[in-house]
């Protein structure tokens, strides 16, 4: 079992799950998280307080959605595929995804352990 | 690569990250959770209170670089009190840039 934890743009979190859900992947976590990346933020320009003068506006943290999901390992490669091919905007902040290994899964209603809970 | 999960007093958010800019370690993730330790909460006369906020981030590093990170939130999110947090290292098999589709941090 290998967990995918991605971080993604708020806005693209619609779009990601469907494309998830129709390539069989239908369970996921999602939460609303604050994040930067190499670029630090955002810093640009802009008028501040109706004054004529632009001034440096900086963003330190961007508001991102990380998405959990843990997948079987046949299926790790087309959910990378399909998130990077859904989320890509050829722009920074488009977002990184982890890919790490589950020791174990347990399904809370039933008990049941290994492979079959995440299927 | 790591993934390094620290649990950290809110207020200390700041000085954490500063921190960790200084040691060149620029991107991360922060989100605001609840939770409580060992202690179980605290105690404050009769009022108990079971969870507490606290600010978790999350920073993926380079295996060399993964103790710098650790040392570098301890040393800056220590009061020396109860509820200072906890730091969690997992491994993490590959790493994605979405914009790129390349196959690195």
């Amino acid at each position: 079992m290998t967990e995918i934890m991605a971080v993604i743009r708020p806005g693209k979190d619609r779009e990601t799950k469907e494309a998830l859900s129709r390539v069989g992947c239908l369970g996921m976590t999602s939460v609303r998280v604050h994040g930067r990346g190499k670029q630090r933020g955002l810093r640009y320009s802009a008028s501040v307080n109706d004054s004529d003068i632009p001034q440096f506006v900086t963003m330190k943290y961007l508001p991102k959605k990380l998405i959990y999901l843990v997948v079987n390992e046949a299926l790790v490669k087309t959910v990378i595929q399909t998130i990077i091919r859904v989320n890509q905007t050829s722009q920074h902040g488009d977002g990184k995804i982890f890919v790490s290994k589950i020791n174990e899964a347990c399904r809370v209603r039933t008990g049941e352990k290994g492979e079959e809970v995440v299927k | 690569m790591k993934m390094i999960k620290a649990v950290i007093r809110p207020e200390k958010e700041f000085d954490v990250v500063h921190g960790l800019e200084k040691e060149g370690f620029y991107s991360l993730t922060k989100l605001d959770v609840l939770g409580r330790g060992r202690q179980k909460g605290v105690q404050v006369g009769s009022a108990t209170y079971d969870e507490l906020a606290k600010l978790m981030l999350i920073i993926v590093a380079e295996d060399q670089d993964a103790r710098r990170v650790v040392e570098t939130i301890q040393s800056h999110a220590r009061t020396g009190n109860f509820g200072d947090g906890k730091i969690f290292v997992t491994d993490v098999r590959e790493s994605f840039t979405i914009r790129t589709g390349k196959n690195r941090l």
